[in-house]
């Protein structure tokens, strides 16, 4: 769908913006997050057909013909294991922040003691 | 219908992402990043993707959430 | 100016190449984005997996066999991603001073809402588990399942900071779960002729919950094993 693809490339212009510009370690983490949602999002809508349906196969008719009603799993399949890993990420990154405040006793970038 | 539903929950989406960059208060941007995840589960449920919207919705709004808000407190406990 | 306003205190050097970068990447996905337009209809791969998820695992859920079977190494993968990623947190967050871990200060929760949470956690454990288990049949599988399963312990731990988890359980439990999850995919191989090949069971019929070979078993190990992990990912981050 044209209106998510653009809500995505948004959403990684913003993130790439914040992790350009953001100085604070935790507002770079949440640039990194946004960013991750956007590229889910976009590998997510280029699976998508328009009028077609879930790929949960529940009456017969979807049974018959699935491959003329549902939309494109794969991409589905792979963003799952995507969005488990970018929690993952996060939470290690998060870790890092901890650490480098204190060792540094500041969040800043560029301000350590 | 589905085409302006998509519009205005992306609108959200952009407006929370945005906020949560910009926002001088760590908590509030926090909270920002959580209902930009809740917006996103709604996108990918009208891109007819369940399985993701459920991830999503569990994960971005959740999980996330509570993993900022310990490390935050955490900051905040190494400060004293 | 406007440009340092948005781009806060940096300097004009810096702002005018991070600007350029950032209209280029647009360009380039926006054009990505027109230029892909005018498929129809699935690609060859992905008609493939559908009748096989139809003929061969009658899984009613088509995303399923293709996480667990056909793209399994991804899942795989992202258990050890997982694994590394809670011995990265154990390892980073650990303090000096290990008497802080003992007294922890913290708000306890008010009553009501230790008596709402000791009402909700039985039904959001058993919704948890639902949703593994029919992960063949609904949407949803091991992973949603997996966290909506540890948030019913999360719930748990952030009413009262004397809660404590048992991690040696918690441990033993995750390598149990790893060492199911292993041992059924390895079945595959004996039993059926290829790694993670999953119709060593019988496939049964579409739409009951004892179908589509081995997924159930082997999402409700990748599922419980998913929960724990990110279960001690907070539990670590909590003290």
């Amino acid at each position: 769908m044209i209106t998510i693809d653009l809500v995505a490339i948004a959403l990684m212009i913003i993130g790439l913006w914040g992790m350009m510009t953001q100085k604070n370690l935790i507002k770079l983490v949440i640039a990194f997050n946004i960013f991750d949602t956007g590229v889910n999002l976009l590998i997510v809508s280029v699976g998508y057909i328009k009028d077609r349906m879930a790929p949960v196969l529940d009456s017969k008719d979807l049974r018959r013909q699935a491959e003329e009603l549902i939309v494109d799993p794969v991409p589905s399949a792979m963003v799952l294991t995507s969005i488990v890993i970018g929690v993952a990420i996060t939470a290690l990154m998060l870790v890092f922040t901890v650490k480098y405040y204190r060792r540094t006793g500041s969040l800043i970038l560029g301000e350590e003691r | 219908m589905i085409t302006f539903i998509a519009l205005i929950v992306g609108l959200i989406t952009i407006i929370s992402a945005i906020h949560a960059l910009r926002n001088p208060n760590m908590l509030t941007s926090i909270l920002f990043l959580g209902s930009m995840g809740l917006s996103t589960s709604i996108l990918y449920l009208l891109l007819a993707a369940v399985d993701v919207a459920m991830t999503e919705a569990a994960i971005g709004c959740g999980l996330t959430v509570i993993i900022f808000l310990f490390a935050f407190r955490q900051l905040k406990k190494d400060r004293q | 100016m406007r440009l340092t306003k948005v781009f806060g205190k940096m300097k004009h050097r810096v702002v005018l190449p991070a600007l350029l970068c950032l209209i280029l990447t647009g360009l380039l996905l926006w054009m990505w984005v027109f230029d892909r337009r005018g498929f129809e209809g699935l690609p060859e791969i992905s008609r493939l997996y559908t009748r096989e998820a139809i003929n061969t695992l009658q899984s009613q859920n088509v995303i399923t066999p293709i996480v667990l079977s056909w793209r399994g190494f991804d899942t795989y993968g992202e258990i050890l991603i997982l694994l590394l990623a809670t011995a990265g947190v154990a390892y980073g967050i650990r303090t000096k001073r290990e008497e802080s871990r003992s007294q922890r200060r913290g708000l306890e929760a008010t009553r009501i809402a230790k008596a709402g949470i000791s009402i909700l956690q039985p039904l959001i454990l058993i919704f948890g588990a639902y949703i593994f288990t029919h992960g063949h049949l609904s949407p949803g599988g091991g992973f949603p399942g997996g966290i909506v399963l540890s948030s019913g312990f999360i719930l748990w731990i952030i009413t009262d900071p004397q809660n404590r988890l048992r991690r040696d359980l918690l441990h033993l439990l995750e390598s149990v779960f790893g060492t199911v999850y292993m041992v059924l995919c390895l079945l595959g191989l004996i039993l059926a002729g290829s790694f993670m090949n999953l119709t060593y069971l019988p496939a049964g019929r579409m739409g009951e919950l004892f179908s589509s070979g081995a997924i159930p078993l082997i999402y409700t190990a990748v599922g419980i094993k998913v929960g724990i992990q990110l279960l001690q990912i907070v539990e670590n981050f909590r003290d």
